[in-house]
């Protein structure tokens, strides 16, 4: 029989929720492994905050249940082993950015010599120390870094992140990934998020809910190679991405060609290179390639690219509505 | 109860650090200092607003110190009644809209000490603020008054007046775990002040039914103008109201934790 320390992380089994008719989770069932970093991907709607809200025992599953570290969500032993942050934290608004956490570590009963280090620490980690303000007069970004201080105060050995970057601005999204990816191996992190970006660079494992339940889950290559098939993208670079381009796009419309090309795309602004999206990619590359061929143009560059987590992300996603 | 300690002392920064610390102190004080003054002069006032016949034809009895200790109440029960009700009914579902009780509650810290230590620094705050008023009150009232009017008369008695005020602080312990109460149920603080104001009016009309002041919490703004005013009613036992007041407030806490342990949160 497993005990709590050789338990995963976070484990749910059919977990449901109501809100009167409307059904926010259905069915979720999800594993967790310990030391990994794992993205909890979702539309908006798709019932992310609410698995988050009742893994905190902040609101209560119409059925199935939910483990954390091996004990039940909001027990005396789980609570002092997670840190939490969600994507607009709320804090009193007459206390600055030391007293929260003074405060978070009070409630965690931190030894002073503890507070008196972590403290100073966070606040600098989180590029809050120079603040003198009250939280009051905070921006949502420097809202949500003292969040993220806030969670980190007692060491946590999980901790969950609801939409950690969205408020902040490119450096303090930047900072808080490293943050996340230094975190990786000692502490399971477990956030939900859209932004993909932040997902592939920093995420093991991922997992997409769509319409409150699990539409992919795994180790995030995995996700991309096994559910990226739908998509076949080829980069063309050739002397004439303009006439290519007219070319290609004549081959979308209907009536106009056989319609094997589903998308052209500039790769990157001002690139000479195409994203070609295809209906099949071995078939598609022989007919780009004649295509280029008969305008005369000169191919520097013919390769499929691997699926993102984006085309996995909108084709689950889309495949579902 | 989880966290307790650090919750009442969160609580108790609270109030000294945002507009708590005034709001009453300051009505209370304000409503302390000038009812003696207003009770001294009550007839020179109308005297001047109506004109002397007019007055001579009210025939007026002189005000005493028992009617300022009388008003101290009075005023208790009106303008600051509503500031200790609105305290209550926003200090819970205010925190819930904003997020801080769930960035509170997903620590070790349990629901119960979270309403508690609401309902214990609310109660404290409130019953200190009018302790320190009935001071003032009866201060300014010896310097109104002299020793013209107070002879003989409770309400010239620190020890009436305080008691007096004891009896509001009861009343005022009600009102709050009331508030509280609707504040843990419902999201719309307009909602939870409406239940506390509605309350304290029910307990007002309740406390004109003999039997009803008598037993109930209702008795006790009667008994506190009575006891203020050292006029106590004969047969009138303070205890019932007192003990029904007391056990009502810890009725009305229980009731509140079980309402805020199955409520979601954001």
């Amino acid at each position: 029989m497993s005990g709590p320390h050789d338990s995963p992380a976070i484990e749910t089994r059919s977990l449901t929720k109501h809100y009167g008719s409307r059904l926010a989770l259905d069915g979720l069932t999800l594993r967790v492994e310990r030391g990994s970093v794992f993205g909890f991907l979702g539309a908006n709607g798709a019932g992310k905050t609410t698995a988050i809200r009742i893994l905190l025992a902040l609101a209560r599953a119409t059925s199935g249940s939910a483990r954390l570290l091996g004990h039940a969500p909001g027990s005396t032993e789980v609570r002092p082993l997670i840190g939490y942050c969600p994507d607009v934290p709320g804090f009193p608004s007459w206390m600055t950015a030391r007293e929260v956490l003074e405060q978070a570590a009070t409630l965690f009963q931190l030894p002073q010599s503890t507070v008196r280090r972590r403290v100073p620490e966070l606040l600098e980690l989180t590029g809050l120390a120079d603040t003198r303000a009250r939280v009051g007069g905070y921006s949502r970004g420097m809202r949500q870094r003292l969040g993220l201080a806030q969670a980190l105060i007692n060491s946590p050995q999980l901790l969950i992140l609801d939409e950690p970057t969205s408020a902040l601005d490119p450096m303090g999204r930047r900072a808080a990934l490293e943050l996340i990816t230094e975190l990786k191996g000692k502490t399971t992190v477990f956030f939900s998020t859209h932004l993909l970006p932040d997902v592939e660079r920093v995420c093991d494992d991922v997992a997409i809910l769509s319409n409150g339940r699990v539409a992919a889950e795994g180790a995030l290559r995995d996700v991309r190679a096994r559910l990226g098939g739908s998509r076949s993208r080829l980069v063309v670079e050739t002397d004439e991405p303009e006439r290519l381009r007219e070319a290609l796009r004549a081959a979308t419309r209907v009536g106009a060609g056989s319609g094997w090309v589903l998308d052209v795309a500039e790769d990157a602004p001002g690139s000479r290179a195409l994203v070609v999206t295809v209906d099949d990619v071995e078939d598609g590359a022989a007919r780009v390639a004649a295509v280029v061929s008969s305008l005369g143009c000169r191919l520097f560059q013919l390769e499929p690219r691997a699926a993102s987590l984006e085309d996995v992300f909108v084709d689950l996603v889309e495949g579902a509505r | 109860m989880n966290a307790m300690l650090p919750l009442l002392r969160l609580r108790a920064r609270e109030v000294v650090r945002t507009w708590r610390v005034w709001v009453l102190p300051v009505v209370l004080v304000f409503l302390a200092a000038s009812g003696p003054v207003i009770a001294r002069f009550t007839n020179e006032i109308l005297a001047g607003a109506l004109g002397g016949g007019e007055l001579t034809a009210l025939a007026l009895p002189e005000p005493t110190a028992a009617d300022a200790a009388a008003r101290w109440i009075t005023d208790l029960s009106q303008l600051a009644v509503f500031v200790v009700v609105i305290m209550a009914a926003g200090a819970i579902n205010t925190e819930v809209r904003s997020g801080v009780a769930s960035l509170l509650l997903v620590k070790p810290a349990s629901r119960s000490a979270y309403v508690v230590s609401h309902a214990v620094v609310l109660v404290g705050f409130v019953a200190v603020a009018a302790f320190v008023g009935a001071l003032v009150s009866w201060g300014v009232t010896r310097v109104v008054f002299g020793g013209a009017g107070g002879d003989g008369v409770g309400a010239s008695n620190l020890g009436a007046m305080l008691g007096a005020t004891g009896l509001w602080v009861v009343l005022a312990m009600v009102l709050i775990t009331v508030s509280l109460l609707a504040s843990a149920t419902f999201d719309a603080m307009a909602a939870a002040a409406g239940v506390g104001v509605g309350a304290f009016f029910l307990l007002a009309v309740a406390g004109a039914a003999p039997r009803l002041a008598e037993f109930t919490p209702a008795g006790l703004l009667p008994a506190a103008v009575a006891v203020a005013s050292g006029t106590p009613t004969e047969g009138f036992a303070t205890w019932w109201p007192v003990g029904t007041g007391l056990g009502a407030s810890l009725v009305l806490v229980v009731v509140a934790v079980a309402v805020f342990r199955r409520r979601e949160l954001r």
